[in-house]
This record gives C-alpha cells, sequence and structure tokens, in this order.
C-alpha cells in the first residue's frame, strides 16, 4: 500500500493513471467501449509501423519544446513562450530556406535555415528576457503576450510579402535544407511523415541534458533556479544567466521547425506546428530535466495526438485532448517541484525581481 | 501620525479604552487566570514533547518558561494559543476548555502567540500587519483607516515604542518586526501575549528595550509568557519561572524578588539540569545542550571556553600568533559613505587579526557586509579591499542553495575556476569538494555529536557510518552543519579578508565552537577577520577590538575587554561622542593580535 502510495506520486505514473482513468470514462460516457478504442488507439499508433512512423513525426517538435521549456523551468523561467518562438522561427526557416541558391549542398543549406529558425527562435525569447533581466517583468505574463504578438506578426508577414501570392505559405525550401524523411532509409515507415529531425531531436536533448550537468552554465543556471539570492551573493551574474536561459530556451523551440518546417511541409505556411509550444510545456512537466523523461513524455503525447486521429472515427479527436489536459493536471499536481515553483511565482510580486528581505529569518 | 491622532480626539478615547488599561498603577489589578493546561500531552511521533503538564498563566506577571532546547515549551505554549491541538488532557482559555484547538479561537478568548520566526506580510505596512486579520471596518466592509491608524497609534504608546507606521515591514530590522507582532497582538485585544524565544535574534540593548515594554504592558494586566533559556534575563524580569524537561513540568514557583535571587536562579538551574548540575558536559542527552549559550548560570559558557582550547590547541598558541599578527592592512576604508545608510565610516583591519562589529540590528551591519562584498559601491569616499569572503547572515536564503548537493553547495560560484571553455573538469570539482567537505567537519564521526542543532524531527537522513556524501542535499543538515559548511566555502578560497556575519546565529554550542576555532584559524594563516555579530560574548571571545556601529557610523572603539555597560551605550548612541573619542584615544588602532 505505502509503495503504491509512492508509485502513484511518481508524476509520471500519476499522469498516466490518471490519464487511462480519464480515458475510459471519457470513452464510456461518449458511448462507446473504452477497451475497443485503447485497442483501436494502440492499432492507429504502436500498431503499425506506418503509426508508430507517425507517433515519432507528432513527437519531433513536442521534444525540441519539451527540451526548451524545460531548460527554462531549470533556470526558474516558465517559459510559456514557444509556442510564439517556434511561430516566428518556423516562419524564419520558410523565407531564409526559400531564398538560397536551388543548389546549395546539405552541409551548407541546413545548418544556415536551422540556425536562422534558431536565431529567430532566440530573438522572439530575447524580449521577455530583457525585460526579465533588465526590468525584473514576469516572464510568465511577458512570454505568453509575445505568443500572441507573433501570431499576429507571423500573419502580417505572410500577407506583406513573404508569402507565395494568394497564398498563407512561403516558397519550397531547397531541397539541400530538407531534412529527409525516416522512409528513405527504413522502408517501412513509408507513407509516414517522420523525418530524421527525430534523430536529431533525440541526439540534441541528450547534449543539452548532459550540458546541464557538465558545463558551468548548465549548473549556474541550475542552482539559479533553485536558490537565485545565494547565486547573487556568491557574484554569479543571474540576470545574465536568466537572460541567456531564455534566449537559449528560444533557440532551442526554435530547432523545433526541424521537424515541421524542414523534415515534413518543406515549406512554412501559417499555423505550421501550432500547439507544439503548449505541447512543449506539458513535455518538460513530464520529463523533469531527464533524458529519458523528455523522450517518453514526447511520445507519451506524440501517440496521444496520433491516436486522436486514430480515433476520429468512433470518438472525436477532441476528447484526446481533454485526455491530454487531465494528464497535464495529474502530473502537475504530483509534481512537487512544480508545486513549489508555482507557489513561488503566484506569491513573488510582479513587478520586481525577488527583492532580499531585509533581516530574513535565521 | 501625531496630528490626526490629535484631530480626533474622541475617536481614540473610544477605541482606545480597552487597551487603556496600561497606565493604572501596579498591584491595583488583583490577578486573574487566563489560561490553564491540565495535564495535556502532546506526541511528535516517538517524541512525547509534552507530557501530562498542568500550568496556569496569569494576567499582570511576567512567566518565563526555561529549558533546553527540545524540553517542549514552545510545544506546551503552542498548545494554550490553539496552534496545535493535545492528544490528551485539556486546556482552558477564558474559564472554558479551548475548543476548537485554532489561533483563531485562542484570539478570540485573548491569547496571541508572537512565534520565533515572525508571521509577518514583508510587503505590507506596518499598520497594514498591525490590523491583518482583525480589520477594522466602517460601513459597507471598506476598511476604516483612521480607526486602524488611531488604535495602532495608541498600542505604539501603550507599548512605550515608536512603530513606523507606514514603513514596509520588509525595510525593518529584526526588532522593529517584533514590536509589530506585539502590537498586532494586542491590536486584536490579546490579554495573555506568548513570545517563543523572543530575544534570541536581539542584541542585548534590544532586548532590554523588550522586557520594558513587556513589564508595562504586565503592570497594565496583561499576561506575559515568554519563552527563554537566557537564565539572565530570567533573573532580570521574570515574576514566575516555570521549568520543562523532556516534555515534563518540573518547576514552576513565583520569584521572590524580595529574598535572594541567587539561591533561587540555582533552583531553576538545577530543574533545568536535571539534577546533575553545572558540570555536566555539553553532549548530554544527544547534544540537547544547544542553547545553553548564556553563560551566566548555565555554566557552559566557562566549558565552551574550554572546548576550543582543548579540541584544537588553537587558544594554546594564541601568543605566539599574536606576535607576528601586525601584518599590514588588507582592508582600508576611508570616509564612505554607502547604501543610505553608512555615513563617513572608517575603519581598517590588517592581516591576521580579527575585528568584532558590535551595534544594534539594522544600524548598518547589512549594509556594511554589501559594501564589502561588492553588491554596493561607496557613494563616497574610498575604499581598498584584498580578495574578500563573505560568510552571509542568512545561510539558508543566501549561503546556500538547499536543494543543491553538498557538492555544488561547497564550490558555490566558484564553477569557472573548474571549467575550461565551459566545459566543467569533474574530477577535480570532485576531489576539491571532497577537500572542504573533510575540513568543514560538517559530515563526520558519530551523527549525533556533530549535528546537535537539527530538531529531534527534522526527518533528515543519519550520515551512513560517517561517509563523507557529496550528493546529500544541504537541507538535511542541521543548521550548525549547514553553517559550517558556508564557512569552509568562505575559508577555503584563502581570502585577504574575511567578513563573518553573525557567524554563528542560530547554531548549537558545539558547532559554534568549532566555527570560532575556523576564524582563528583563518586569522592566524594571515587573514584579516571582520567578524559582525549580535553577540557580544562572541565578540569578546575573537575579536582583538571591537568596533560600534550606530546609524551607520562607527561611534567608538573598544577593547574586548569593555563592559556590557559602556558596550551598549555606545550601541545606542548614548553620549557616543564623548565616549567615542575616550574609547579612539585609549584604545587607538593599535594592532593587537589575534584573539584572547
Amino acid at each position: 500500500m505505502k509503495l503504491l502510495a509512492r508509485v502513484l506520486q511518481a508524476p509520471a505514473v500519476a499522469g498516466l493513471a490518471a490519464g487511462w482513468l480519464a480515458f475510459c470514462l471519457l470513452v464510456w460516457a461518449y458511448g462507446a467501449s473504452p477497451r475497443e478504442m485503447a485497442a483501436l488507439l494502440f492499432e492507429g499508433t504502436w500498431g503499425t509501423s506506418y503509426g508508430a512512423g507517425q507517433v515519432l513525426f507528432k513527437a519531433t517538435p513536442l521534444l525540441f519544446t519539451g527540451l526548451a521549456v524545460d531548460l527554462a523551468l531549470r533556470a526558474g523561467l516558465f517559459n510559456i513562450g514557444a509556442e510564439g518562438q517556434l511561430a516566428v522561427a518556423s516562419l524564419a526557416a520558410g523565407v531564409v530556406g526559400s531564398r538560397l541558391p536551388q543548389a546549395t549542398p546539405a552541409i551548407v543549406a541546413l545548418p544556415v535555415t536551422i540556425g536562422a529558425a534558431m536565431a529567430a527562435g532566440a530573438a522572439w525569447a530575447a524580449v521577455p528576457a530583457l525585460l526579465k533581466g533588465r526590468f525584473g517583468a514576469h516572464e510568465v505574463i511577458s512570454t505568453i503576450m509575445m505568443n500572441r504578438i507573433a501570431e499576429g506578426v507571423v500573419g502580417l508577414l505572410v500577407a506583406s510579402g513573404l508569402a507565395l501570392t494568394g497564398t498563407v505559405r512561403t516558397a519550397d525550401v531547397v531541397p539541400g535544407a530538407r531534412v529527409p524523411r525516416l522512409d528513405a532509409l527504413f522502408p517501412a515507415f513509408r507513407g509516414s511523415a517522420a523525418s530524421f529531425a527525430v534523430v536529431l531531436a533525440i541526439a540534441v536533448t541528450a547534449l543539452v541534458t548532459l550540458a546541464h550537468r557538465r558545463t558551468r552554465f548548465g549548473r549556474e543556471v541550475g542552482l539559479i533556479g533553485l536558490n537565485a539570492r545565494a547565486m547573487a551573493a556568491e557574484k554569479v551574474p543571474v540576470r545574465r544567466r536568466l537572460e541567456q536561459a531564455l534566449l537559449a530556451s528560444g533557440a532551442l523551440a526554435g530547432a523545433a521547425s526541424l521537424g515541421t518546417v524542414l523534415g515534413y511541409k518543406g515549406y512554412f505556411e501559417e499555423g505550421l506546428g501550432a500547439g507544439a509550444g503548449f505541447g512543449g510545456v506539458a513535455v518538460a512537466l513530464l520529463g523533469r530535466g531527464r533524458f529519458g523523461g523528455l523522450v517518453l513524455g514526447a511520445l507519451l503525447f506524440g501517440t496521444l495526438q496520433q491516436g486522436g486521429l486514430a480515433l476520429n472515427a468512433y470518438v472525436p479527436k477532441e476528447l484526446m485532448e481533454v485526455l491530454q489536459g487531465i494528464v497535464i493536471c495529474a502530473v502537475a499536481l504530483a509534481d512537487a517541484r512544480l508545486r513549489a515553483a508555482v507557489g513561488e511565482v503566484l506569491t513573488r510580486p510582479l513587478a520586481k525581481p525577488a527583492a532580499p528581505a531585509g533581516g530574513g529569518t535565521p | 501620525m501625531l496630528l490626526r491622532i490629535i484631530q480626533n480626539p474622541a475617536r481614540i478615547a473610544l477605541c482606545y479604552a480597552p487597551v487603556a488599561i496600561a497606565g493604572a498603577p501596579k498591584g491595583e489589578e488583583t490577578e486573574v487566570e487566563l489560561a490553564r493546561t491540565r495535564a495535556v500531552s502532546k506526541r511528535f511521533g516517538a517524541v512525547e514533547a509534552v507530557r501530562r503538564v498542568s500550568c496556569v498563566f496569569r494576567s499582570a506577571e511576567i512567566h518565563a518558561v526555561c529549558g533546553e532546547n527540545g524540553a517542549g515549551k514552545s510545544t506546551l505554549l503552542k498548545l494554550v494559543a490553539g496552534m496545535t491541538g493535545p492528544d490528551a488532557g485539556e486546556i482552558v482559555v477564558g474559564g472554558r476548555p479551548l475548543d476548537p484547538h485554532t489561533p483563531r479561537e485562542a484570539i478570540r478568548r485573548g491569547v496571541a502567540m508572537v512565534l520565533q520566526h515572525f508571521a509577518l506580510v514583508p510587503a505590507f505596512t506596518v499598520l497594514e500587519n498591525i490590523v491583518l486579520g482583525s480589520e477594522p471596518v466602517g460601513p459597507f466592509g471598506v476598511l476604516d483607516r483612521g480607526v486602524a491608524r488611531a488604535r495602532a497609534a495608541a498600542i505604539a504608546r501603550d507599548l512605550g515604542v515608536k512603530l513606523p507606521l507606514d514603513a514596509r515591514v520588509e525595510a525593518l530590522g529584526v526588532g522593529d518586526r517584533q514590536r509589530t507582532e506585539i502590537a498586532r497582538a494586542l491590536f486584536r485585544d490579546a490579554r495573555l501575549v506568548i513570545l517563543d524565544e523572543p530575544t534570541a535574534v536581539l542584541t542585548k540593548a534590544e532586548a532590554l528595550a523588550l522586557y520594558v515594554t513587556l513589564r508595562r504592558l504586565a503592570d497594565g494586566g496583561k499576561g506575559i509568557v515568554v519563552v527563554t533559556h537566557k537564565l539572565d534575563e530570567v533573573r532580570a524580569h521574570a515574576d514566575v519561572v516555570s521549568v520543562m524537561r523532556r516534555g515534563e513540568l518540573v518547576f514552576t514557583r513565583p520569584l521572590d524578588r524580595t529574598a535572594g535571587l541567587d539561591g533561587q536562579i540555582e533552583e531553576v538551574t538545577a530543574a533545568i539540569m536535571g539534577g546533575a548540575g553545572r558540570l555536566r558536559a555539553a553532549g548530554d542527552g544527544g547534544g540537547s545542550a544547544a542553547d545553553a549559550r548564556s553563560p551566566r548560570g548555565a555554566g557552559a559558557g566557562e566549558a565552551g571556553e574550554a572546548g576550543v582550547a582543548g579540541e584544537d590547541g588553537v587558544a594554546g598558541e594564541d601568543g605566539a600568533a599574536g606576535e607576528e599578527a601586525a601584518g599590514e592592512a588588507v582592508l582600508v576604508v576611508t570616509g564612505v559613505d554607502a547604501g543610505g545608510v553608512l555615513a563617513d565610516v572608517s575603519l581598517s583591519l590588517r592581516a591576521g587579526e580579527i575585528v568584532g562589529i558590535a551595534g544594534v540590528e539594522g544600524n548598518g551591519q547589512k549594509e556594511l557586509v554589501e559594501l564589502l562584498a561588492g553588491d554596493i559601491a561607496p557613494a563616497r569616499g574610498t575604499l581598498v579591499v584584498g580578495r574578500t569572503a563573505i560568510i552571509r547572515e542568512d545561510r539558508q536564503s543566501e549561503g546556500l542553495v538547499l536543494d543543491a548537493s553538498l557538492r555544488d553547495n561547497l564550490v558555490l560560484g566558484e564553477l569557472g575556476r573548474f571549467a575550461r571553455r565551459g566545459m566543467l573538469d569533474l574530477v577535480a570539482l570532485e576531489s576539491e569538494a571532497r577537500k572542504r567537505l573533510e575540513r568543514s567537519g560538517a559530515v563526520r564521526g558519530p551523527h549525533g555529536a556533530s549535528a546537535s542543532g537539527s530538531p529531534p524531527a527534522s526527518g533528515s537522513p543519519p550520515a551512513s557510518g560517517g561517509a563523507l556524501d557529496l550528493d546529500r542535499p544541504a537541507r538535511t543538515l542541521s543548521g550548525g552543519n549547514q553553517q559550517k559548511i558556508v564557512v569552509a566555502r568562505a575559508l577555503a578560497r584563502n581570502a585577504d579578508v574575511v567578513v563573518a556575519a553573525q557567524p554563528t546565529r542560530g547554531v548549537d554550542l558545539a558547532a559554534s565552537l568549532d566555527i570560532h576555532a575556523d576564524l582563528v584559524a583563518a586569522a592566524k594563516r594571515g587573514a584579516g577577520v571582520l567578524v559582525i555579530s549580535a553577540d557580544l560574548d562572541e565578540l569578546r571571545k575573537l575579536a582583538s577590538r571591537i568596533v560600534v556601529l550606530a546609524r551607520g557610523r562607527i561611534v567608538g572603539e573598544v577593547p574586548p575587554t569593555a563592559s556590557d555597560d559602556a558596550l551598549g551605550r555606545l550601541m545606542l548612541g548614548i553620549a557616543a561622542r564623548a565616549d567615542a573619542s575616550d574609547a579612539s584615544a585609549a584604545d587607538g588602532t593599535r594592532p593587537r593580535g589575534a584573539p584572547p
């Protein structure tokens, strides 16, 4: 019993248990058989190689954005803005990728394009980063607002000449900038949109999680997230680190365009990749700073998204979105770290960085 | 504030009436029983914190509840204040059993408790904090600021203190915060005010002022209960003394001030110590002697002094250290204004000497530390300082990252040293952290002996067989061991100047002695050590000269042999001029070697 209680407190387990329960209830309430739907869900995702490929495809941007949110979270920053950062980055990828000379080799085209995308994501995150670092503006509010602004700005830019006339899409990126599909090497994935971006995503996740431990920047950011005052007292440049963390987070969110623009469509169109930024928040909460956690989290939400499509003939796919929300809530409830962070977010003054409370308590 | 009172005399009289008994002459009021416990017991896990205690708290008296750490004092009074419910027995407040056991109900019946760690809202003003939860409201539930302010001002006057009603609590020192808490209790018409270790964070002068206030309240008919383990305070101020030992009430008796006090205090001491008396070593009962810091009465002071010499042999070699201590200046502050508080501060510190900074809290100590740490720049004057290591006052929020490993904490802020092009050399980092942990003495030997400061129910995992576990989060260490980590880190930097702010505040006796020995060793090694402390005994023990800070200025410098009285006067800024010139004339800036 005690063991069960402890297992249930592990956020991932709690999330899955609550998710399964909710799935059964929702499907049952809708008048379908949970057992049959579950079978269909499995069949539509991991049951076939096509389904599995689709899951990987859906999971790719989620893993990038999840990693991005996680990085900021380590610094104690809640980057809700991955959505907007990704939107701007995707546009940048589409625009830059399509304006390169047609014959640019992949070795140049791909880094340039993705570099542009990451730079755009970082630039979009720079606004909240600077507001935070210079004026102590609350990053949750500024990143949310930047999401709305991104939506508007991308629409405006697309409408004012960056798109092909009469459409909301850019021209195709040059062949060299495209990430090859998985089925090019593994024919079993034929037809699915999964690309080698998923391999890149996993590699980047591994590198970044390693960097958290092994680099000065990573450690300092993590320690700042745990107690910024102590780090400031030790003369670690806390503001600059926070700014850098948010910039890095934005860049990683921008890298998610590897999976959407470069690995899937081959061009940017308005709305491409929408939802991946918010999905990343869920992945980060589930992954809790661990490599395996992030990958599994991304796969889980990828599965749920693809599964929604698979079930759409029987139950509305919105049901799966409700399910995702419930999983996130359960994870959040079980996650003490998050509880603490949210509590701190709610209690700390909005206008200024946590000021040293004079005197303090011993 | 004053103006308003004058403008509004009728209103004040009206709401002032219920609390206006402060002026009544002593003895006119007969003592009334305000609260009583009947055989209450309270258990926390395996520990019976309070065992069948029956005790009465009356009006118009100061009732001191004494006992060692973990003797159950605080728990008993939290029961009375409704902060926790009893497992057995009964608590009678205002003539009826307390039910439900909530602070709200206790306050409704006139019992309020001021906790050791204050429960104020930092971002609110003093006035807002005082009225919080019992706001006087006008029509439509709107806060009636006029009434609130008038009543608060009246209470402050009643207390005989000045309260900055419009200042934010976060900007206040500890003393003002405490007064705010007391005012808050009175605002709710508390008749029994319980204070948990109120002087633990106060300087002697502040503590004295507090007792003057408490005496006024008692004379006015309030019941005052003070939890303390400082017997000199008991001796000077208490009317009734109760002693708790291992959860039981072993002594409760009025102090007869017409008879000799020495004998009576002796009895109290015996009751606290449990008969074994004063020869007992510091480690009795799992090191529960932790806070026997008051040398008078507790009899631990002498033992402590001896402890340093015996343990490290440092004190014995002091003579030699003194000889070579006339090192070059490592810190020269000349005419510095800073932080809006420090004014015309001049100070010098030589290699190898320990200088103490005394002063009432909030008189510029914080700013001085910030200045030396480089957090703030001097607005005027010059500051010449060598490499500086700071031991910050608030170890939990500024000194440590509690949820990070000991490894990270031991090299906090020094990752640059272990990084090459951004990548950390984990092997070097590990060995450095290990070296520092070993030197800190924080995790070594039988756990019980080195972690005596931790509360009994902290649930920290015991160090397995003295193994050094660098992965352990700093949070799992006792306060004393946490501080040892901070000290070890600061001293490992081989800085020219070591600034230690309240280095042993809230630290148990054994760890305090270790930390003192570390600071002395740092001075011997050739660092200049500046100790900023509210504990005059600590300054006397460590420093070769004591500089007194009052209202952001240095008002004098005295030898460690100066009397409490002389120091106190300087700290309060009384006759500061004469004393300051006297002291500096007498003592000069002559460096006087390492501690006595």
